[in-house]
């Protein structure tokens, strides 16, 4: 018997396994596992595979055409690709239903951020004030992250927002819109800080800009979107990897994991998994279970297991995720001008707008379209096909996309739950979600600022493009199970120890007691490796 | 009666060929018009439209001039129709495969003030277009709407 055994093998899962193999652990990780196809044509760049690839369209739209995306489909600038389509893959056994929220979930090995665009920030002390530790107590776990996996950035103007850790690589070449855009701040930058309490700065990215352990650097080929050839941009299951090199190390994929079984004192003794290869349920001993199957992977997993034990179905409230809006942008200065495809594709800078309550910072990812495939953007502009495409043609260098997000609290009305079921396997998960009251008062202004601090740097947005979108499609999903330093049930520890079971962690999500507007997912690298320091 | 597969695919050849010398001033390749066949079966672009949708797209094959007419009275009147969907299928083909992701990916010379010249002119041909469709169109759409023409009554292909 394993003296660990983690669920799932997201990011946290990752650095969590990692952190104790290196402590001297024997760990067994159960995951579905879902892997990423081949890697194709590594040495292409994005339009040599258009050039060389035999079947360009069954590569880029799909087989099933599943990233095409018709007049009559949902208001989205970016699809999935095809090739990342395992991410999102559900094994037909999973079941849940949503009311106001669209959630995602992922079994992929690797977890959500196999698809993440590598937004790196860390969490300052303003909006650690709900959690039960302050920055100096996480930072060092940041800077082993960032040793780890190698984040860039530059120290700039969002360094008064995003804390300055160690270990951070030099920024990338930025592309032409990009730099237009930085420059434009650069010669505005009083006015947009004393008027909108504006500022920019370079992304903090989970990619390289020189060969860093193992892995290449960026070598701009454009591809980032249809999944990194050279591992510049950093996925968990990197890690994950670097994880199968310990002997000490068991990986059972293909695994669902449904429930715990507890005996007496609430202490865990056995984890109940589906194998779906020979689709029949396996029990596997446990010391000590870690739940890291993601916020809401982890809730179903843990309310299943009460359910089976003493038929309560208890409800988990305090559910959060970024609200997030995307404002599309057409910059004057590039219209008429080509682009250059060799570029690196997500967002290379960021901007944070400052709140009187610091808590309420809002932070912006801004991207510059280039290897976007244009057919979801032509066909919303208001004008017939034939000239949406000479647009489309003209306008492709100007266009980009300013991805708002907000904050979230946790509120009693957000909650998840299960249906009776004594069939663990088929009980539904429940998810309830409401925006908070004036969210619609709040975005509109917010939104009008926005457009404003654009228009200061020679960018406009063109109308009816602007898309909010649903509470879930960020899938930075928080708060169920949050750290507490009272004891009360359905909470846990500071370092993240259950309070109603003693040989339990949550190192995901669920444990966050607030979520500030920044992506998530460093903060859970760097608290999973502090969980592991602390408890282990 | 349903047409033969043979004359079905001929008919969506004949489709992609006249869309794609409207939308790309080319003519599209034997690999795009493989792919925007299997397409339109996969997706059912042919098999769910009603009878304007049906005959939009059908007027809109015979001629660019005609092509310009349809697409910009769809934009604004049907723009969720099967002449829309089928000429983003074809968009979105052609901007992914050779040759035609070049020509999707290159930009027309002269700077801003001709894009400003070329953008008006479109415009006003679009207007231009737009009105004789309205006059011509609309009240067909209506009619059929009124009389509960819904689906194509013929053939399984548009």
């Amino acid at each position: 018997m394993s003296e660990v055994t983690i669920v799932g093998s997201g990011a946290s899962a990752v650095h969590f396994a990692l952190s104790v193999l290196q402590m001297g652990y024997t760990v067994t990780m159960l995951d579905v596992g879902y892997a990423k196809p081949e890697t194709v044509n590594p040495k292409d760049t994005l339009n040599g595979l258009k050039e060389n690839l035999a079947d360009p369209v069954g590569y880029f739209l799909g087989k099933k055409y599943q990233a095409l995306i018709l007049p009559d489909a949902e208001k989205e600038y970016y699809g999935i690709p095809p090739s990342k389509d395992y991410v999102f893959k559900i094994p037909e056994n999973f079941r849940e239903q949503s009311t106001g929220f669209e959630p995602l979930f992922s079994f992929a090995r690797g977890g959500l951020a196999e698809a993440w665009t590598g937004g790196a920030y860390a969490y300052n002390d303003e909006e650690l004030a709900d959690f039960p530790f302050q920055y100096g107590d996480i930072e060092p776990f940041y800077n082993e992250i960032a040793k780890r996996i190698g984040i860039l950035g530059d120290n700039d103007d969002l360094a008064r927002f995003h804390p300055w850790h160690e270990h951070l690589l030099p920024p990338l070449e930025l592309d032409e819109h990009a730099a237009l855009l930085y420059a434009g701040y650069q010669g505005k930058r009083e006015l947009l800080q004393k008027k909108f309490s504006c500022y920019f700065g370079r992304s903090r990215l989970a990619v390289l800009s020189r060969d860093f352990a193992g892995r290449q650097a960026c070598d701009y080929s454009g591809r980032c979107m249809w999944g990194c050839p050279s591992d510049s941009l950093y996925v968990p299951s990197l890690t994950l990897e670097i994880c199968l090199t310990f002997p000490a190390f068991t990986y059972i994929p293909k695994m669902l994991v449904t429930h715990f079984n507890y005996g007496a004192a609430n202490r865990i003794e056995t984890v109940v998994a589906y194998d779906l290869e020979k689709k029949q349920a396996r029990e596997f001993p446990v010391r000590r279970l870690v739940l890291a199957a993601g916020t809401l992977g982890t809730a179903k997993i843990f309310l299943n297991s009460i359910h089976r034990q003493t038929g309560q179905i208890l409800t988990l409230p305090g559910l959060m995720d970024n609200r997030q809006i995307l404002i599309p942008f057409i910059n004057l200065q590039l219209v008429g001008k080509p682009f250059k495809p060799e570029t690196y594709q997500y967002h290379q800078l960021a901007m944070g707008i400052a709140a009187a309550d610091p808590r309420k910072f809002v932070h912006g990812q801004i991207t510059t379209l280039k290897t976007a495939l244009m057919h979801p953007i032509i066909k919303d502009i208001p004008l017939d096909l034939k000239t949406s495409i000479f647009l489309g043609r003209n306008l492709h260098a100007a266009l980009g996309v300013a991805n708002i997000n907000f904050h979230d609290d946790r509120r009693p009305g957000n909650y998840v739950t299960i249906t009776a079921d004594p069939d663990p396997l088929r009980a539904k998960l429940l998810i309830k979600y409401s925006p908070p009251a004036r969210e619609n008062k709040n975005l509109k202004n917010l939104i009008s600022q926005v457009k404003r601090i654009l228009l200061k740097l020679g960018v406009v947005v063109p109308p009816g493009m602007l898309h909010v979108r649903p509470m879930g499609a960020s899938v930075h999903y928080a708060g169920v199970i949050p750290m507490s330093t009272a004891s009360a049930p359905l909470t846990a520890s500071a370092d993240c120890r259950s309070h109603d079971f003693p040989n339990l962690h949550f190192v995901d999500g669920s444990s966050f007691p607030f979520l500030p507007a920044k992506n998530l997912t460093f903060t859970l690298m760097a608290n999973a490796a502090r969980v592991a320091k602390k408890e282990f | 009666m349903p047409m033969s597969t043979e004359k079905t695919d001929a008919k969506i050849d004949g489709e992609c060929l006249a869309l794609g010398r409207y939308l790309f001033n080319q003519e599209v390749n034997e690999y795009v018009r493989d792919k925007y066949r299997s397409a339109n079966a996969m997706l059912e672009l042919g098999n769910t439209v009603g009878h304007f949708d049906a005959l939009l797209v059908s007027i809109a094959v015979r001629h660019p001039l005609l092509a310009k007419a349809c697409d910009a009275y769809a934009r604004f009147f049907v723009p969720q129709g099967a002449l829309r969907k089928k000429m983003v299928l074809l968009l979105a083909i052609a901007e992914v495969t050779p040759p035609t992701f070049r020509f999707l990916d290159a930009t027309d010379s002269g700077g801003w003030f001709m894009f400003f010249v070329r953008i008006m002119w479109k415009g006003m041909g679009m207007v231009f277009f737009l009105l004789p469709a309205l006059f011509v169109l609309l009240p067909l759409q209506l009619l059929l709407k009124m009389i509960g023409f819904t689906r194509w009554k013929g053939e399984s292909h548009v």
